[in-house]
This record gives structure tokens, sequence and C-alpha cells, in this order.
């Protein structure tokens, strides 16, 4: 008896560690959602993955994306040299290749910078999974996947609606009351 | 406590005959007395920039040259408003303290506002008005990080802006916001940092966005009946004077934001106010003219916002360097001759001294060690040299000039300046004005924009970016007001981010590794420093609480550097964010 528990306890043991494992390595939308927002993704590419000109740079418009999921791995790892795009692993241009250069081969002042966190290998897995899914290919962004990214509580995702959904939906959004300008017209 | 009752029975009479006829104002209501003599009341900081004159000049002098190296923390305060929204992952603060009788009115950078107790000698919270802030609806659409400069005061209220766009009306006494109204439109990349100013019972406020294709503006809301009474344009529309300066519709999305809290001058009536820089920012080929009135200092009528003149410093300007600045009014002897004078550090990289009376030229010299963009200027119209004005696109000096055929380029200053938004100070006794400099250069990349393209009113418009291969160090440069020449340069190895306050002998200013310190007024000497151990993006006040003199200046990185420039100074990317007051006194 002792033996038969111990047995079907391992047995429990093991099938529980194989679930979490498995659920952890699931490409859950969720969480690679979590990890593009917690690691700063929309900082640069914006919540749309559009990324484009801003004051620092020009981020890759990831909607429009032509990069593989192993070439997107190697970019959120290693970032992009020469860019503002962070290497989010931490063993980038070290035991990590990247590129095919070691952190020597990177020219002076090109090495792409730190991130706001590192990523585990996993989470650069999911978070890429996430831009696959829910990102790439996608045409011009709506209402409901800025309100799938940001929740309904702001008004962020109003202006990808018509001002009469907006009612409709009974949301009020605010109104400027704007006065005359004594400039305008023609002396 | 005779002046004090004084001044507010001429605050009582004001009130009864001018302004408000059926308002009860009570002691330590805030009319236009109270504020017109501003630069009389040695205890307080009443108005963003202490005094409508712009000169964040205070006569205290407890602390003076012999007696700061005895300065020492007495109170620490820590505020809130550091989460993040939108892109952005931190709010910061950047605001301008307001203190009366010993009480604290500031800002976080979400515009949460604080009412803090200062008498013995700590910082008791009173209230907090939370604005409740949309964060991601703003946050989304903020160029330059989370921010807020600070409060206002009138009557029995506190004024303050939201970065998402509103006004705010909030009871001194309670806390409670009284009524808000909808000022700038996030829908449209408008988003609101400045602290607002109030002048006769009239809120002026500015707007951000200008890298978002706005048509900027600046608007007056009459606090009695809480309406927008004028709004003046900052880029004519076609047809209008000054419209021929842009083609076609391309004024639509000129840009010309006006976020730094301007000044005011009584005897005539007269707002001074500083227009940012055209969009987009890059591309000057997008736009042909010389793009009215960004990058322009505006003086404006009061009571209707009609323009009275305007001084353009960088006609179709492809830089970036927008004119936002604080003008500071001095009235001094130049060459022999007393003038009215406007002062004005641009981020182009030079000073100017303009007549305030007309908007004449006095005279203008870089502040900046290297300047790239132009040889100089005209010393007669203190334009560029080589500006053109049959020229609808200029080029200035063509070999560094972004262009669409120039479409990487080296400029210096780089495009957060020369000057940014932290605010000089003006010293009456030795005619000296001090700047917070950003020594910089970087790199500009031009991506031209399309004419007629579809975008949102939400996305970045701003025809290329810069990145920031070179180092960005700064410096406090002092200018002889009355010979227009430079008189003093104290070098620091991290860019002004934060502005200065001058005291009769001494300069303070803090750096984004968290110095903060006092140099001499004349030598520029480093007398004292405190390691706040946050970055500062604010400047300092200082007052008298129960005849006690205090410094205070706010601690936490805000602003844009930390986001898109800190590549510049790399050691600065271990900074924290952090949200503190901190408070300086004398044993």
């Amino acid at each position: 008896v002792t033996r038969l528990h111990a047995a079907a306890g391992l047995i429990l043991g093991a099938s529980l560690s194989l679930a979490i494992i498995a659920r952890a390595q699931e490409p859950h939308d969720e969480s690679g959602l979590h990890i593009f927002k917690t690691a700063n993704c929309a900082g640069c590419h914006n919540w749309t993955g559009m990324g484009g000109g801003n004051y620092g740079g020009a981020a890759a418009n990831l909607r429009a994306t032509q990069l593989t999921r192993d070439q997107m791995i190697e970019v959120v790892r290693c970032g992009r040299v020469g860019t503002g795009m962070p290497h989010f692993s931490r063993r980038a241009y070290g035991d990590d290749a990247c590129f095919g250069m070691a952190a020597a081969d990177v020219p002076q002042g090109m090495m792409p910078p730190g991130p706001l966190r590192y990523l585990q290998p996993q989470e650069i897995e999911t978070v890429v999974d996430y831009v696959t899914a829910s990102v790439k290919g996608r045409g011009a962004p709506t209402f409901a996947e800025c309100q799938a990214f940001y929740g309904s509580e702001s008004r962020v995702c109003d202006s990808y609606e018509t001002p009469a959904q907006l009612a409709a939906a009974g949301h009020v959004h605010p109104h400027v009351d704007v006065a005359p300008d004594a400039n305008a017209g023609p002396k | 406590m005779a002046i004090f009752v004084t001044k507010t029975l001429r605050g009582l009479l004001l009130a009864s005959v001018v302004v408000a006829p059926c308002a009860a104002f009570a002691a330590g209501d805030v009319t236009q007395d109270t504020l017109q003599n501003a630069a009389n009341d040695q205890a307080n900081w009443l108005t963003h920039h202490h005094t409508y004159s712009g000169q964040r000049f205070s006569t205290l002098d407890q602390i003076n040259r012999d007696t700061v190296k005895g300065l020492h923390v007495a109170f620490t305060y820590q505020m809130g408003g550091i989460e993040g929204g939108g892109i952005w992952t931190h709010g910061g603060l950047e605001g301008t303290p307001l203190v009366q009788d010993g009480f604290m009115y500031v800002t976080d950078g979400w515009g949460g506002l604080y009412k803090l107790d200062l008498h013995d000698g700590r910082a008791k919270l009173l209230w907090k008005m939370d604005p409740k802030t949309d964060h991601d609806w703003a946050g989304q659409i903020a160029c330059c990080g989370i921010d807020n400069r600070g409060a206002a005061l009138w009557g029995d209220l506190v004024i303050t802006h939201t970065l998402d766009g509103r006004l705010i009306a909030t009871n001194k006494e309670t806390g409670k916001v009284e009524w808000f109204r909808q000022v700038a439109d996030p829908d449209k990349g408008e988003v609101l940092t400045g602290a607002p100013l109030v002048v006769k019972g009239l809120a002026i406020t500015g707007v951000a966005g200008g890298e978002f294709g706005i048509r900027g503006w600046i608007a007056a809301t009459d606090l009695n009946t809480h309406k927008e009474v004028w709004r003046t344009h900052t880029i004519p529309a076609p047809g209008e004077p000054g419209g021929n300066s842009w083609d076609g519709n391309t004024g639509a999305t000129g840009g010309g934001s006006t976020w730094v809290t301007g000044t005011y001058e009584p005897s005539s009536n007269t707002l001074f106010w500083g227009v940012g820089n055209p969009g987009p920012d890059w591309d000057s080929e997008f736009r042909p003219g010389d793009n009215l009135y960004t990058d322009s200092t505006l003086a404006l009528d009061l009571d209707t916002g009609k323009i009275k003149w305007y001084y353009q410093h960088t006609p179709n300007d492809a830089y970036d360097y927008d004119s936002v600045s604080e003008n500071v009014l001095v009235d001094v002897t130049v060459n022999g001759k007393p003038l009215h004078l406007d002062l004005e550090a641009d981020r182009n990289g030079f000073a100017y001294a303009l007549d305030r009376d007309n908007g004449r030229f006095v005279w203008g010299a870089p502040f900046v060690k290297k300047v790239t963009w132009t040889k100089g200027l005209d010393g007669e119209t203190g334009k560029p040299v080589e500006y053109d004005p049959h020229m609808r696109v200029q080029k200035y000096n063509a070999a560094v000039t972004p262009s669409r055929s120039l479409t990487e380029s080296i400029i210096c200053p780089g495009n957060m300046g020369g000057k940014n938004w932290p605010p000089t100070a003006y010293n009456p006794t030795n005619h000296t004005w001090y700047i917070p400099v950003i020594e910089s250069c970087n790199k500009i990349t031009v991506k031209p924009e399309t004419p007629g393209a579809k975008r949102s009113l939400r996305d970045w418009f701003i025809g290329g970016g810069p990145t920031n291969p070179e180092r960005i160090t700064g410096s406090v440069t002092a200018f002889d007001v009355t010979t227009g020449k430079e008189s003093g340069k104290h070098e620091t190895p991290w860019p002004l981010l934060g502005g200065l306050l001058a005291t009769p002998s001494l300069v303070f200013y803090g750096l984004p590794d968290g110095h903060f310190a006092a140099l001499d007024a004349n030598s520029l000497n480093e007398l004292w420093h405190f390691e706040t151990g946050g970055g500062v993006s604010a400047p300092p006040v200082t007052f008298q609480v129960d005849g006690k003199q205090y410094v205070a200046v706010l601690v936490g990185m805000g602003g844009a550097w930390d986001k898109w420039f800190v590549d510049s100074t790399p050691e600065l990317k271990t900074m924290n964010p952090s949200s503190t007051l901190y408070v300086f006194a004398l044993d």
C-alpha cells in the first residue's frame, strides 16, 4: 500500500508538474499582451504595433512586418544594431547568438540599448506569438482592438468610433466650446 | 500683519469695482492687486514665474553667499502621480510650487494638486485634488512625458490644467473641484502641460501638440462665467494676415504650440507668449514659407487676444527650434538708452532682447558653445544672416540643414536645444540674466511626409526623427542684459532640464543626476550642493514661513529625456523614477 501510494503520488506529482509546464508554454494570447505592455513594446511600436516616427526615431511597423517567427524572436532577443530597439535577452551578444555577432563585433556606439526589463526566453516566444496572432498582418486598427488593449475605462479608443456610434453606445465624449479669434478674417 | 490687512482691503476694493461685483473676497483671497504686487511680497511665491514679469527673482536674502554653506534638508514630502499611461512608463515632476502664507500648492505629473501646510517645519497634507486624468487618452499623445508645471491662484480658487485637456478650479480651503471645462482636445493631438496664467479673472491656457499636427492656439477662460472669451490661433488661416506664409492648407497641421506659461505687463495690458515649432518638424519642404507665427514671440492684448506684434526667430524652421520659452520683462538701459526689454532664450541657441513696446530687435547672441545651423544673427534684424525673405524654403547653413536632399545630418544645437522649457532667472541688482543651457548636437533623419496622406489626428507628424550619437552636457550661462554680452558660464556634466532661481547673491539649479546646487550670482562658482538622489527636472523656488526662508524643488525625472534622449547621457539610464518635494533651510 505504501509503495502504491508513493508511486501514485509520484505519477500525480509528475503529471501536475507537466500540466504546469504545459500551461506556461502555451502561447497564451493574454500573457503575450501582458508582456507587450509591461516590457514597454507599446512605448515605441504603439499599442497598434504600427510604430512610425517619433522623438525616439522610427520603430518598425509590426502590422506590416514580413519577419518569420524565428527572425522576430532574434530581433526581440538581440535588438536592432544601430537603432533604439533594445535587446531583451540578458545574454545577447554573449552566450546568446545574435546575427552571428559577439559584443566585440558590434561597431562602436551601435550596441542596442538595454530594455526596461529583461525577458526570459519563454517570455520572448510568448510575446512574439502574441504579435504574430494579434498584430502581424492586421489592417487599420479598430475600436475593438483598441479596447482589447486598453480596456473600456479610457477615452483613448473613442477616436476609432464615429460620434454617432459613441452616442448610440451611451458614451459621453468631451466637447470643447471654442471662442472667436479676434485675429481671424482679412485685415 | 498690517501689510497683509492693507493688501486685503485693497483687494476687496479692486474686487468690488472691477473684477467680481458679487464675489465675497475673504482674507487670503488672491486678487489682481495681489498678483501685480507679487514682487514686493517677500514671503510668498504667488504666480508661476514668481511675478508677471517672469524674472524668477526673490529678494529673500537670509540664504546668501555667506550663509548658504549651512543650507540643509529641512523636510521632504513624497508625492504621487508616478504611474505611467499611454506610451509612458512613469510620470515626472516639472512643477513650480506656489506658496501663500505658509501653504504650498503643488502639482504632480498627472495634475494631482496637493495643499501642504508648511508651518512647524514640516509638510502636512491638508488635501489632495485628484483630477482623475484619463491616463491612456492623454499619455498616448504626450510627446514629452507625463508632466504638469503647476497651478495659479485666484480668489478662493486654485486653477490647474490636466494632460487630458481640462482647466480645473479647486476650492482652496476644501480641495473640492468647483468646476472644470474642456479647453484642449486630445482627439486632435492636443494636451496641456503648462501652468495657467491668471490675469484679471482670465485663465490663459497654452497648448502642446506640435509633434501631432495641431494648429496651435492660446485661449482665455473667464473664471467668473467659466466660458472661453477668446482663442488666438498661432497659425493664421489662408487669407488672413500672415496666412500667405504657408502654402495651401499646410498651416492646418502646422504646429505652433504654446505650452510654456507666458508673461504679462500691466501698464500696457499685454501678454507675451512664445510659440513652438512648425510641423512637420524636420520636413520644411512640406510647408514652404516663413510659417508664421511658429518659432515666434507674440505680444497680445489681454482683453481680446488681438496680436499687437510678433517677432519670428527661425523662419521656415527645419530643426524643431521652437520658441515656446518664457519672455522675461526687464527695464534697463542699453547703450545709454532706457528700454523695456523682452528677453527670450531660444531652442536655436541664441538669446534675444527685443523692445517689448514694438517688437524690434535690440540684441542677440549665442548662449551655447556650438552653433552650426547658421553663421549668426544679422545685427540689425536679428534674423539668421542666411535668411532670404524671397525664398520659400530656407537653407541657412545648407551643409547641415536637414532637408529632402540631406536626409541625415548632425545639427547643433540638437532639437532639445539650446534651451528648452526650463525657465531662466534674472537678477535686477546686477542686470544679469541666467540661462539653463543644454549644450547639444544631435542627428536628424528626414522622412518626408506625404501631402494629403490619410492620417489619424492622434498620430505623430514630424517628418523624420532625432537620434543622439553625441554626448550632451549643459551650463548655467549668464548675460549682462545692458550689453547683450555673455558674462559667465558654469559648465555642468549634464544638461539643465529643470530651470533656475535667482536671489540677490545666488543662483539655484538642479541636474538630472540629482545634483542640486547654489552658484555665486557674480562668479558662478558653486558654493553649496546636495545630492537629492533623483533626477531634477523642475525649477527651484524660495519663500518664507514664520520669518524663515526656505528653498524648495521637486525631484522626479519628468519629460522626454529618459525615453527619447538618454543615449546622449548614458549614465542617466540608471536613474529611477521618483516623486519628492525637497525643502531646504538654514539652522
